[in-house]
């Protein structure tokens, strides 16, 4: 018998994986994959609560967020792209134009 | 005719939206179009005061129709005898505010009388709005085209006054949307779960004393900024200074006026238990405010900066009409407003013109501009003297009003009345002599400065702008009544609906929660006649009016009378003593 | 119904309007002598039609006021009746002007005897001084806006006159007062001329500020403004609003605050003290302009309003003495600055006010008839006092020092002469009508006795008899100097000096004339031929001042017999009229030192400023220095009152206003929000990683206080509402789950509560009611994760 503890633990892990990812890594890519890992982290949450409550609903929600995931990875990868192509880096700590 | 109202809104922000698609370098066709537009706007109104019914107090062409319904939000748009003729004033001025524009707006001209256009809908919105969301809204709109004509078109420091100008107002806003939103709460808990904001319905919700006080003044401190009220008007001379001409016009037309008639609007019917209990404090600041800007009007050196100032000293009056919330007083209030706006429009336009010409607003850089601009000079004349209150035109009828009203009737709201009307008359005094010298360091002496020689006199254009103005301002002293009869029927209903809701929250304050007066049943009856409740006012402020003192005295005349028949039936007359003859 | 009265001022305004409005064009089209033309024949026109009004309104018997049968009767009483019953008044209620709650201010004109007499001088002076103006301003380029200003000045003052109610009266108040200073500062080009019209109109709204306060404080105990409703108020001492305790304010009754806030407008309006500084300087304006207005008609308004007003003064003695008091003052105090003055307008104008403070004594004393009696014998030799010297400074160049002048009588005879019998009369030499107006007024003075003051009328007698010598002694002066001797100015203006024109002779004349016998209207009683010549100005204003005469004998103005109860030597048994015996002694000392004063004068000035007049200047060293400095009025005002008041609004201005709200207060709070705003920018320096970790950090601190907060975690309805207290923390009582049990499905229900129900679905755990569902996981969730 597996406690809802243990899809939790794991989702916990992922999330804090990616989230100590995102914050550490310097190359915007890294970082991009890092924020998929957390979505993913959530998604797991999810899908262990709706088998919790018997309800469909968190399943359906990650779905729509590993949907969302596809579409945000697309747009961020050509966002990295042209940054990259602008800059000649993927190095976060070098884009400070929203300071000003 | 229904939708007069909704047209008068909705006329403008198409003309607006016109004018903005057109050509960019068509300037000349955008202010073109833009004044036709406006003129439509001012004829469209016209049938407002032909449709009015003068001897009606409530709200005439009313439209009422669900906006968010989920929140009670609704479309609820009419108006009465306070607001009529400050939508014809602004339908009124703003065509004149595009023609007195036509030279001296030379850049981005369709984007300025777009900008006219939506600033027009927001001020009539806010006149015709008896929704406080709606109101709000409008009130808000109102705001970003004046940013714009002041931030845009000014003069040199005109980014600073604009965003001083939409800060100092936002402050207010914000305490206003806080207030509103407070208000539907408790009507909403008071009502068992009914969402609105309609004006009409809020009225019947009796706030307890403390919440009325926080309501008042968040409502108080917004239209205070706006009239604008001593200490909160330093935004005001640097507005109407940096503003280009025809945007000072409508600030000091129109914009100001917003200020007084919220107070009459909102903020007294609203809360008149705490109105009640701070009025004074308005009194006097109002009585401040005149002799103040009064006084520091006389020693400004800018001839703009002068009028502005003289426009707090003025507004003073307003305010101090609407403190004392008598008949009179109200009626007063709301004629100088029109006053005020016509004769303080004029200077601006005057000034502005001049400035058109010579590029400086400095009274040093002028002097015997009277005998080079004959015409010139009798417009200013004519406006300065309405401004002075010079009896026939029409500042007196509007100070006389405020004065007798505030006098004879403001005894429940206000204390010390001699004092404070003392101090308000100095500004009789005080606006002749700031407005003198104004008009003594432009017009007369000789030509000090060569550039001043060749000055041209007005253009046909300059002196349409002049005619409607002044013609007003000499007709409406001359012949107030047609003004006067459409305001006073709604001053009287609403000086009842005051005294009968303050009297309710007075028997009402002890209560924990707001209540519905129609649920307030004991206070109700307490209330019942306006007798009864100016008797519940009087016993507990006090009751100071003239009408009362007046009353005191026939009484004790007749008492006098009934004990000297008593005396003379119990004691047969001895000798008929001739009158004078003992002395 | 027909607007009778309307025409009279109505006339002047369109001629007014006509002269602003297309004076200029006509002169610009047809020539700038045809547009004069045109100017003068329509002001002119426009006077003649409102004077051929008033008289015929007048006059007209039956259906007049009735002044054709006091001529026949000498007396009015029979067909002027009093009050309750409608009189021969003449009532024109235009239309309804400010009507609001119960304020009710209808423009409505009124001409009964008062304004009558007022109307019949404004009308006659004014055309007489219309026809003068055409000669003396025939060469100024102003010409069509000089008559549309005296054609409105003519509108306005009559408006005053005839207005029915005290706020009609102050729109004809205001109205002269702005005319009066656009004619001050007719020429404006000149800097100081404008500054003069400036001191009078603002002098003069000192002075409005007070009849605006009077209105006020009269509104709110009589609830009317109207001079018939006020009278009604006033008609019985007993119940009288104005005298109750209930409208005192600052515990002085209501009449008395009433009428002192009046007088201030009066005094600031007829030039009394504190506020006469304005009437000197107006003379900045065109001589006929000084004649008509500063002479003969506005300044005497102040005095037209106490009389309209008598009822309602009669009922304050304070005011009453304070008005008499300041009157005889004013009368002596600007007697004695004219004697030094040099400016032959300026010695005029001196005059002037020294006069008009006669007025006021009169009015003090409740001599209203005899105040009216001085007011039109002043109208008459005044204006033409004025006119003459007009006529003077043409011929002279405009030369108005009388220094360089004398001799001048060879040169214009008709004005000498007339300018002599204007002096005669205004020094009160027996039978020119000074004589009779002014005997009157130290008459009443002596014999009439404030019951506020007993004493005060010798003090007001005395200071009238000084008075009386020093205006002889500068009339007589002014004369001596200006027309007789040897010219003592340049040979070049004697050789071409102005001729006299009819035009400007012709008024004169008539006015002279009329100085001359205007004076039989009010012949004494103790005089012989009385019968015959009765006093016919007191019969005529005996309907308008009935009320105050009623109760006023007993209450504020009355005899002196009738106060102290002991009859005095000079007074009528029947205690209406002095002896003739008495009457002949005042007469006989008046006319004594009019004679003194003529006599000192001829010695001094007869061929010019003298030695002997050098050698008085030099003993009396100082007081003559004042007496020529105007006792530093103006200075005193400088100094005291106009520098504080702008350095104060300086003050108000850079200090208050710029530096207090403007700086610290405004700016302040901007300021505050800046440098909070500088201290956390570094914070944002761009890094996204730091943008990051601020958002996780916070996240956690919100989670935490989440958990750690009882508070927040039972917020809800639900939680309040039902008896489930629910909630984040499971030590508060949570849902029931039986966490354990994941992945197998259990047909009982997952716990032993009884609230909870089977899952409607087999195999599905549904521990709570579905629509709670949402609420209660987040709160699980984090329950399990801190776990």
């Amino acid at each position: 018998m597996i406690s809802i503890t243990a899809p939790l633990y794991l989702a916990f892990a992922l999330f804090i994986i990616g989230m100590i990812g995102v914050l550490v890594r310097r190359n915007v890519l890294i970082m991009l994959m890092s924020v998929e890992l957390m979505l993913n982290g959530a998604n797991v949450a999810l899908i262990a609560f709706s088998r919790l409550w018997g309800n469909l609903d968190g399943q359906v929600f990650a779905m729509f967020v590993i949907a969302v995931a596809a579409a945000e990875a697309a747009v961020g990868l050509a966002i990295v792209v042209s940054l990259f192509r602008s800059r000649a880096s993927a190095d976060v700590d070098q884009l400070t134009v929203l300071r000003d | 005719m229904n939708d007069l109202l909704s047209l008068l809104l909705v006329l403008p922000l198409v003309g607006a939206v016109i004018v903005a698609t057109l050509p960019q370098k068509e300037t000349n066709l955008a202010k073109g179009v833009g004044l036709g537009l406006s003129l439509l706007v001012f004829l469209a109104s016209l049938p407002l005061l032909t449709g009015f019914e003068p001897g009606v107090a409530g709200y005439q062409f009313e439209q009422n129709t669900p906006w968010l319904e989920d929140f009670g939000i609704h479309y609820h748009v009419g108006i009465d005898g306070f607001s009529l003729w400050i939508i014809l004033l602004t339908t009124l001025l703003t065509p004149l505010c595009i023609l007195v524009g036509w030279n001296s707006i030379k850049e981005r001209g369709a984007e300025f009388v777009a900008a006219m256009l939506v600033l027009e809908t927001g001020m009539i919105g806010s006149l015709v709005s008896l929704d406080l969301i709606l109101f709000f809204t409008f009130w808000e709109l109102m705001l970003i085209p004046m940013l714009l004509i002041i931030g845009v078109w000014g003069s040199e420091q005109r980014v600073a006054a604009s965003v001083k100008f939409f800060l100092y107002t936002m402050l207010g806003s914000a305490l206003m949307l806080a207030a509103i939103i407070y208000l539907a709460v408790q009507h909403y808990n008071a009502s068992d779960g009914v969402w609105t904001f309609d004006l009409v319905t809020l009225q019947s919700v009796v706030l307890t004393p403390a919440q009325q006080m926080w309501c008042f003044w968040a409502f108080a401190i917004s239209f205070a900024i706006k009239v604008p009220l001593f200490p909160l008007h330093t935004w005001l001379p640097d507005a109407h200074t940096q503003a280009p001409t025809p945007g000072s016009v409508i600030l000091a037309g129109v914009l100001l006026k917003l200020g007084s008639y919220g107070l009459i609007r909102f903020a007294f019917p609203l809360f008149p238990l705490a109105a009640g209990e701070w009025a004074q404090t308005l009194a006097i600041l109002a009585v401040v405010g005149i002799v103040y800007g009064a006084l520091v009007a006389w020693v400004q050196t800018d001839a703009k900066r002068l009028v502005a100032y003289s426009s707090v000293s003025h507004m003073g009056f307003i305010v101090l009409g609407v403190a004392g919330f008598s008949v009179q007083g109200l009626t007063g209030a709301t004629f100088q407003s029109l006053g005020h706006g016509l004769t303080t429009g004029a200077l601006f336009m005057a000034i502005g013109m001049l400035y058109e010409r010579r590029h400086t607003r400095l009274l040093s850089e002028f002097g015997g501009l009277a005998k080079v601009m004959p015409w010139f000079t009798a417009c200013f004349m004519i406006a300065m003297l309405g401004s002075v209150g010079l009896p026939g035109l029409v500042g007196f009828v509007g100070e006389f009003l405020i004065l007798v009203g505030t006098y004879t009737h403001g005894g429940m709201m206000l204390y010390e009345l001699p004092v404070l009307l003392i101090v308000a008359c100095t500004g009789v005094v005080l606006g002749a002599v700031y407005l003198l010298h104004l008009f003594q360091k432009m017009m007369f002496g000789k030509i000090t400065h060569p550039e001043n020689a060749g000055l041209r006199d007005l253009s046909v254009r300059e002196l349409l702008c002049f005619l409607p103005i002044l013609a007003l301002i000499v007709g409406m002293g001359v012949y107030p009544k047609p003004f006067i009869e459409r305001i006073d029927p709604t001053s009287q209903a609403a000086v009842e609906a005051f005294n009968l809701k303050r009297c309710v929250s007075i028997v009402a304050s002890s209560n924990e929660r707001a209540v519905l007066m129609e649920d307030a049943t004991e206070a109700m009856a307490a209330c019942a006649t306006p007798q009864n409740a100016s008797k519940v006012i009087g016993r507990t402020y006090g009751d100071t009016r003239a009408v009362t003192k007046r009353r005191k005295v026939r009484e004790a005349a007749l008492e006098r009378a009934a004990e000297a028949r008593a005396e003379a039936e119990k004691a047969p007359p001895e000798a008929d003593i001739p009158k004078g003859g003992a002395r | 119904m027909e607007h009778t009265l309307l025409w009279i001022p109505l006339f002047p305004l369109f001629g007014a309007l006509f002269n602003l409005l297309l004076g200029g064009l006509i002169a610009r089209t047809f020539g700038a002598r045809i547009g004069k033309e045109v100017a003068h024949l329509v002001a002119i026109g426009a006077v003649a039609f409102s004077c051929f009004f008033v008289f015929s309104l007048v006059l007209q018997p039956g259906h007049g006021l009735g002044f054709m049968h006091l001529l026949q009767t000498g007396d009015l009483r029979e067909i002027i009746p009093g009050p309750g019953r409608s009189g021969h008044r003449i009532v024109d209620q235009v239309y309804p002007w400010i009507v609001s709650g119960d304020t009710i201010v209808y423009f409505e004109l009124l001409l009964d005897n008062l304004s009558g007499l007022m109307c019949m001088i404004i009308t006659g002076v004014g055309l007489l001084i219309h026809i003068f103006s055409v000669g003396y301003m025939a060469k100024d380029e102003g010409y069509h806006r000089y008559f549309a200003y005296l054609n409105l000045f003519m509108a306005s003052m009559l408006i005053l006159v005839l207005g029915k109610s005290l706020v009609l009266t102050f729109v004809g108040w205001e109205g002269v007062g702005l005319c009066s200073y656009l004619l001050i500062g007719f020429w404006f080009t000149d800097e100081a001329k404008a500054s003069a019209g400036r001191k009078a109109f603002i002098t003069n709204r000192i002075g409005d500020f007070g009849v605006v306060l009077g209105m006020l404080i009269l509104f709110a105990a009589v609830n009317s403004l109207d001079y018939d409703a006020i009278r009604g108020a006033c008609a019985s001492i007993s119940d009288t609003p104005l005298l109750a305790d209930e409208t005192k304010i600052f515990g002085i009754t209501a009449a008395t605050a009433a009428t002192l806030c009046i007088f201030i407008g009066c005094a600031g309006k007829s030039a009394q003290i504190p506020l006469y500084v304005w009437l000197p300087d107006a003379m900045a304006g065109p001589t006929p302009v000084s004649a008509l207005i500063h002479a003969a008609t506005m300044v005497t308004a102040g005095v037209y309003l106490c009389v309209r007003l008598n009822f309602l003064f009669a009922l304050a003695p304070l005011t009453m003495a304070i008005i008499a008091l300041i009157g005889g003052i004013t009368a002596f105090f600007a007697a004695t600055i004219a004697i030094t003055q040099n400016d032959i307008k300026k010695v005029l104008a001196y005059s002037t006010v020294s006069q008009l403070g006669y007025m006021f004594l009169a009015v003090g004393m409740g001599a209203w008839a005899s105040a009216m009696f001085h007011v039109m014998t002043h109208a008459f030799f005044k204006a033409c006092l004025f006119l003459g010297s007009g006529a003077v400074i043409e011929a002279c160049h405009h030369n108005q020092d009388i220094r360089t002048m004398g001799g001048l009588r060879k040169r214009m005879g008709v004005t000498a002469v007339t300018f002599l019998i204007s002096c005669l009369a205004i020094s009160g030499v027996p039978f020119f009508s000074g004589f009779f107006s002014k005997d009157e007024i130290l008459l009443g003075a002596y014999t009439h006795a404030s019951a506020w003051s007993p004493g005060l009328n010798y003090a007001g007698y005395l200071l009238g008899m000084a008075a009386a010598l020093c205006t002889a002694l500068y009339m007589f002066r002014l004369y001596f100097l200006t027309f007789e001797g040897k010219w003592r100015g340049d040979s070049h203006t004697w050789e071409h000096y102005v001729k006299e024109h009819w035009i400007m002779s012709l008024p004169l004349v008539v006015l002279a004339v009329l100085a001359t016998f205007g004076g039989f209207l009010g012949y004494p009683h103790a005089l012989p031929g009385h019968e015959q010549l009765p006093h016919m100005l007191d019969a005529w204003l005996e309907p308008v001042v009935e009320v105050s005469h009623a109760f006023g004998g007993e209450y504020a103005i009355g005899l002196r017999h009738q106060l102290d109860g002991s009859p005095m030597w000079f007074a009528d048994p029947s205690g209406h009229h002095v002896t003739a015996a008495a009457e002949y002694t005042f007469m006989g000392i008046s006319v004594a030192v009019a004679l003194l004063g003529i006599g000192l004068a001829y010695v001094l000035y007869s061929r010019g400023p003298s030695k002997a007049a050098a050698d008085w200047a030099k003993r009396f060293g100082p007081l003559h220095a004042l007496s020529k400095g105007k006792y530093f009025v103006d200075e005193l005002y400088q100094t005291f009152i106009f520098t504080p008041l702008k350095a104060l609004s300086k003050v108000l201005w850079l200090g208050v206003d710029n530096a207090l709200i403007n700086d610290l207060g405004v700016h302040g709070v901007a300021g505050t929000v800046g440098i909070t705003g500088s201290a956390v920018r570094s914070w944002h320096n761009g890094s996204l990683r730091r943008y990051l970790a601020t958002l996780v950090f916070g996240f956690l601190v919100v989670l935490g206080a989440v958990y750690f907060n009882p508070r927040v975690s039972q917020v809800g309805p639900n939680v309040l509402n039902s008896s489930d207290p629910g909630g984040l923390r499971p030590e508060l009582g949570g849902v029931p789950v039986d966490w354990g049990r994941f992945w197998y499905r259990n047909a009982d229900p997952p716990s032993n509560r009884s609230r909870s129900q089977a899952s409607p679905r087999p195999g599905v755990v549904r521990p709570e009611d579905p629509t709670r569902a949402p609420r209660v996981a987040p709160g699980s969730a984090s329950a399990t994760g801190a776990r």
